[in-house]
């Protein structure tokens, strides 16, 4: 454990290297560059709030603006999605640098993970924007609560990230299978529409972790409280979880990846 | 200054031939470090075998160690085992300070960032801190040669600047233990020099191991070799030495294989000396005679027979070829040739070198024969220069600082 530590520690040039890298290479040959952050989030809120409009989902029992509620949760939801993905194709898209040069991989994911997080600060300035625009203003407290309880988000999808990086390595599949299981967990999880009560899905998301993940820091932003703060606390424990068992798993595995990926 | 730095103990690397298999074995490898159950035994599972078996060494500071041997012999897999890349699967690598790679330089380099945003970025990855890059940038910049464009992407560098450029970064780590896989092959011959120079200063206080095929860069910076052959370590021990094995074993290990249409025929080979005796050894710059029997089923106006020499890197290095001394050979069928090239001075650089006998058509096109490694030569000499071909000649040394004579 203290070595795991101290390897971030002693690698957060790297991390910090490696994110710059990326993050000036993924816009630098396009026209649009780094607007491709707010576009992508605006769109799919737009589609929704289309679909919304033509009655397809109901919003009933909503008691916000639904623009700066889909916003705020597409925010949350892309820091674990965006995470994920990124993570997962961490260790791949670097095969060749792993392959030659003996870096600490660690450092690979942590720097991917920078990445969602970049784009959760851009799309969360878009929220804030869109709630100044309805007159929604959360008062500091509550914002700063919302900002530590989205922390557990995070760890989660690192800890998902780490296992999901090191099994893609090995088997390919994985990142289809990712896909395909992050876009199923957007529109399962209630992110971009509230739950109906007594619902088969409300049911179903009463077990997802990632339900309570991201709604109790949005709740928490717009509304200033929260309700099922003790699922929270048991999800908070389950990603904690999540994340050392995958970021040991990562660890101990990193010495077999070169060979393999 | 005479601290072990590298010290390999029973190392050991096996590869799966079947790449299902090699993954579920890595999974097998991961579950058992999670759990931490002991790893795999050290003997072979099905589909797998030793690319690496048994390597010991140490090395001190200001010691160099030459890995020699045929391609595949394992070599660079136990490169990589030293830098850290792949696990060995059995023994124990250990290793003290800072350890900098010359293998593939600039292979993290992004095509799209300028070399200057490359720099920042190659320094982090091999283990330089901003302020190391920060100082070191103009030394950098300065060793690859590239200022003119170093605000371009890299993705518009020639192969010889990304090389420079990668080169000049991990050139600048300063390490402990400095390893070197057939980094010298590249560039141009300016560059080139730079770099042994800077190996060459590196080399007083660090513990290198290195890759090379190039016979003379071992024997100029090895202290101690090391021939590997098929995995296995086939000697051990100093760099004269070294290579006399890798030289008899490259003789020995010649297949001769054979190509061509099959309308004529080399039916022998052999190299005789003044005296008309076999040989399979000369002294440079001593005459060689080449004797060969042709025999032909068809007629072939103007015959092309060409004798190449191949040396232990597998490059070409000479010819000898009636084409070039515009030698019209006829061959007519059914008849039995004994042609014989003299070559008065054998001045190929000492080393042992694989012979391929041809026999070709004037255009030099079709191909009736083509011995391919049918026969092998050695060249002696007292000592050993870099190029292929070593001339003889009159040295010599006039003092132009004495007064001459007019004696008109």
């Amino acid at each position: 454990m203290e070595r795991m530590i101290a390897e971030v520690i002693s690698s957060r040039e790297l991390i910090w290297r490696l994110f710059w890298r990326d993050f000036l290479a993924r816009y630098r040959q396009s026209a649009l560059g780094v607007a491709w952050i707010i576009l992508q989030p605006l769109f799919l809120v737009g589609l929704f709030v289309a679909m919304n409009q033509a009655g397809i989902f109901q919003t009933t029992g909503l008691d916000l603006p639904y623009v700066p509620y889909a916003l705020a949760g597409l925010a949350l939801w892309q820091i674990f999605s965006g995470g994920v993905s990124s993570c997962s194709l961490a260790l791949i898209e670097a095969g060749h640098l792993i392959a030659k040069i003996n870096l600490p991989r660690s450092a690979l994911v942590f720097a991917a993970f920078g990445q969602a997080t970049a784009e959760f600060l851009v799309r969360l300035a878009i929220t804030a924007m869109a709630c100044l625009w309805y007159g929604l203003i959360p008062d500091g407290f509550s914002f700063i609560l919302a900002a530590m309880a989205t922390l557990p988000l995070c760890l989660l999808a690192l800890g998902s990230g780490f296992v999901l990086a090191i099994a893609a390595a090995l088997f390919r599949d994985v990142i289809n299978a990712t896909t395909m299981a992050l876009s199923g967990l957007l529109l399962l999880t209630p992110v971009l529409y509230p739950l109906k009560a007594d619902s088969l899905l409300a049911k179903l998301n009463a077990l997802n972790p990632l339900n309570y993940l991201i709604n109790v820091p949005r709740d928490l932003a717009l509304h200033g409280h929260s309700t099922d703060l003790s699922a929270y606390a048991i999800s908070v424990g389950f990603a904690l979880l999540v994340f050392l068992m995958g970021w040991r798993l990562f660890f101990i595995a990193q010495p077999h990846i070169s060979e393999r990926i | 200054m005479s601290e072990v730095l590298i010290k390999a103990q029973g190392l050991g690397k096996k590869f799966s031939k079947s790449l299902g298999r090699g993954l579920l074995y890595g999974a097998e490898d991961m579950a058992r470090s999670f759990f931490g159950l002991a790893p795999r035994s050290a003997t072979l599972g099905a589909d797998e075998f030793w690319s690496l078996q048994d390597v010991n060494f140490e090395l001190k500071r200001g010691e160099c160690l030459g890995l020699i041997g045929p391609n595949g012999a394992g070599k660079s897999s136990l490169l990589k085992i030293l830098n850290g890349i792949i696990p060995p699967s059995c023994g124990q690598v250990t290793i003290r300070g800072k350890v900098g790679a010359l293998i593939e330089v600039g292979a993290g380099f992004h095509p799209l960032l300028t070399g200057r945003e490359n720099i920042y970025v190659n320094g982090a990855i091999i283990g330089l801190s901003r302020r190391e890059i920060d100082r070191k940038f103009d030394a950098i910049v300065d060793f690859s040669g590239i200022e003119e464009f170093i605000d371009t992407p890299v993705k518009h560098y020639s192969s010889g600047m990304y090389v420079r450029l990668g080169f000049a970064i991990a050139i600048q780590m300063e390490p402990d233990v400095l390893l070197i896989d057939e980094i010298l092959a590249v560039g141009d011959a300016g560059f080139r020099s730079k770099c042994y120079n800077a190996i060459d200063r590196l080399s007083e206080r660090t513990a290198i191991a290195f890759v090379s095929h190039a016979m003379p860069m071992i024997s100029r910076l090895a202290t101690q070799t090391l021939l590997i052959n098929r995995g296995q370590v086939a000697y051990q021990g100093d760099t004269a030495g070294g290579i006399a094995h890798y030289h008899q074993l490259f003789g020995s290990q010649t297949s001769p294989s054979r190509m061509g249409s099959g309308e004529a025929s080399i039916l022998s080979v052999q190299f005789l000396d003044t005296d008309e005796v076999p040989i399979n050894t000369v002294g440079q710059g001593r005459p060689l005679t080449i004797e060969m029997r042709i025999s032909s089923r068809i007629e072939i106006r103007n015959a092309n027979i060409d004798i190449v020499f191949v040396n232990i890197a597998e490059e070409l290095v000479a010819e000898c070829s009636t084409l070039v001394a515009e030698q019209a050979i006829n061959l007519v069928p059914d008849q039995e040739l004994a042609i014989r090239a003299r070559i008065d001075r054998f001045s190929l650089n000492a080393g042992v070198y694989k012979v391929s006998v041809l026999i070709l058509s004037a255009n030099a096109m079709t191909h009736y024969d083509w011995q391919k490694d049918c026969t092998t030569i050695e060249v002696t000499a007292n000592q050993v220069g870099i190029a292929g071909q070593q001339f003889a000649a009159d040295w010599i040394v006039v003092d132009t600082n004495r007064p001459i004579k007019n004696d008109i």
